[in-house]
């Protein structure tokens, strides 16, 4: 009898519990409103488009070498869910890389891991999404796949070990891609789309918040920001958003993070600043730090509707060249003041 | 003038910062204070921000990850604390040295010679927690006289001990 009984609350609860298209069911990523999701003939047609480009590593070489401009411009409109996991594959490079490096995940995981590195990842492991369907499980699939990626990269790069911010990322990219797939895209992101973020020290997060200030200040002149951009810009630039915007922003936001690179943080940070602040009345009101810094911890939904920010980001234009003006300004005055 | 006024009434605002290894319970201890339960945290890569008001006193409190990686972040949110909330997690006696100097680090800091220091010994609940004296010897707190500092025992899934420690603070800052 009173097995019955917890049986029917068991069978209750799954089916209170809502899950929203991207597996959250709860937290603040949690789907509450709806978002742009191209559905109907347009997205079938965009999806034949990349399951076409995607189909395999010649046709896709051949895209990106002679039709580079409109793979961006397909990015732009965002990948279609279906193919988004061997689209960041292709994009990332990761797929070629872990065809040269046939079993390294697993040779990286029978060999021995420093504990105190370990001991770190067990205690976010169960931290990173947990109101996920898929990491919310103690001891679960998602849980024990993560763990296995931040593992072997522990192993892979020793220097770096692992940082707090990997476990989102890593979970992100699991929920596209198998756990060896999903290990090389990590390596890549940690590698050449974030590299140096995590490395002990915080110099390259240093770098990168002193460009987001001048280009900001380039980009919303209006927008003088009275405070010192670390306070606010570490969690942005070191997930690449995955903890900051709404699922299906993120998402869009990485479609063009394989492509476009730091280029995309940068422009979604000035987005979110120039949009936050966008009136005269509301930087006033936001006079004080603390104000500010809570604003931006709380950003105000109306900047996502109608895929407001991403339009905004992608009306802002950074170029490499931009960027390295920016990094040798920042070398000239240093060296100045040294 | 609303500070004049402010000052009238009484009503006092206080900047605090809190810091600590990671997974000693800062963000967990923010939010009980600010929504009186206990939520599911994940780990804090930037900051939080809320602000408590408690018997009259508005608590402006910063919480900031505490993995080694990101805490050169720390120093960039010395400027105008009033008080220090340094966070330990009295079950973790493999790190309380680590803890020691991260403590030791921020209180010598130009920018935070003026906070007082509020130890939460937090996780007491936790079988096998070192008890409040202990976390005082261990921190090297007892040497320290020229700075206002007090270890309260707490457990921030409870809530035990948290409102004591605002007492506490409102007590003793200088405003």
């Amino acid at each position: 009898m009173s097995d019955d009984d917890s049986d029917r609350d068991d069978s209750i609860d799954s089916e209170q519990m809502k899950t929203d298209r991207y597996g959250f069911q709860g937290g603040s990523q949690l789907e509450n409103c709806s978002d742009d999701t191209v559905v109907g003939r347009v997205g079938m047609r965009r999806e034949r488009k990349w399951v076409s480009m995607t189909n395999d590593l010649k046709s896709w070489k051949r895209w990106m070498r002679w039709r580079h401009k409109k793979v961006i411009e397909r990015c732009r409109k965002g990948i279609p869910s279906s193919v988004r996991g061997k689209a960041w594959q292709f994009l990332s490079g990761s797929y070629e890389i872990q065809k040269k490096h046939e079993g390294e995940f697993d040779k990286l995981l029978s060999q021995k891991v420093d504990e105190s590195v370990m001991r770190d990842i067990k205690k976010d492991i169960g931290r990173a999404f947990p109101y996920h369907e898929m990491f919310s499980k103690n001891g679960g699939p998602g849980q024990r796949e993560l763990l296995r990626i931040l593992q072997a990269y522990s192993v892979h790069n020793p220097s770096i070990g692992y940082c707090q911010a990997m476990a989102p990322i890593g979970a992100l990219l699991l929920m596209h891609m198998t756990t060896e797939d999903a290990f090389w895209c990590f390596v890549t992101v940690c590698e050449k789309y974030l590299s140096g973020f995590f490395s002990p020290g915080l110099e390259a997060i240093q770098l990168e918040g002193q460009v987001f200030y001048a280009l900001l200040q380039r980009h919303a002149p209006a927008d003088k920001l009275n405070i010192e951009p670390l306070m606010f810009m570490t969690e942005w630039y070191m997930c690449a958003f995955a903890r900051t915007l709404p699922w299906s922003l993120v998402l869009r936001v990485w479609d063009l993070l394989f492509i476009e690179n730091v280029k995309i943080i940068h422009k979604v940070a000035i987005a979110t600043i120039k949009l936050t602040f966008d009136s005269k009345e509301k930087l006033d009101s936001s006079s004080s730090m603390h104000d500010t810094l809570r604003r931006l911890k709380n950003l105000p939904a109306e900047i996502f509707v109608n895929n407001a920010l991403l339009r905004e980001a992608n009306d802002i234009s950074i170029t490499d060249k931009d960027l390295e003006r920016e990094y040798k300004a920042i070398q000239n005055s240093e060296t100045t003041i040294n | 003038m609303g500070k004049w006024l402010s000052k009238l009434f009484g009503s006092k605002e206080m900047r605090i910062l809190m810091l600590g290894l990671d997974a000693a319970g800062k963000t967990t201890i923010l939010y009980k204070l600010k929504l009186g339960q206990s939520v599911t945290t994940i780990p804090t890569v930037g900051f939080n921000v809320e602000t408590v008001t408690y018997k009259n006193v508005k608590f402006n409190v910063w919480d900031v990850g505490g993995q080694d990686k990101i805490r050169p972040l720390w120093r960039h949110y010395y400027t105008g604390t009033q008080a220090l909330i340094f966070v330990v997690d009295c079950a973790d006696r493999e790190r309380i040295d680590e803890a020691r100097s991260e403590l030791h680090r921020i209180i010598n800091d130009r920018e935070m010679k003026d906070a007082i220091i509020l130890v939460f010994a937090n996780k007491q609940d936790m079988e096998n927690a070192m008890k409040p004296q202990d976390i005082q010897e261990r921190l090297g707190l007892i040497k320290i006289r020229d700075r206002n500092w007090y270890v309260q025992p707490s457990c921030a899934v409870t809530g035990d001990g948290l409102y004591e420690g605002l007492t506490w603070l409102t007590a003793n800052c200088k405003n």
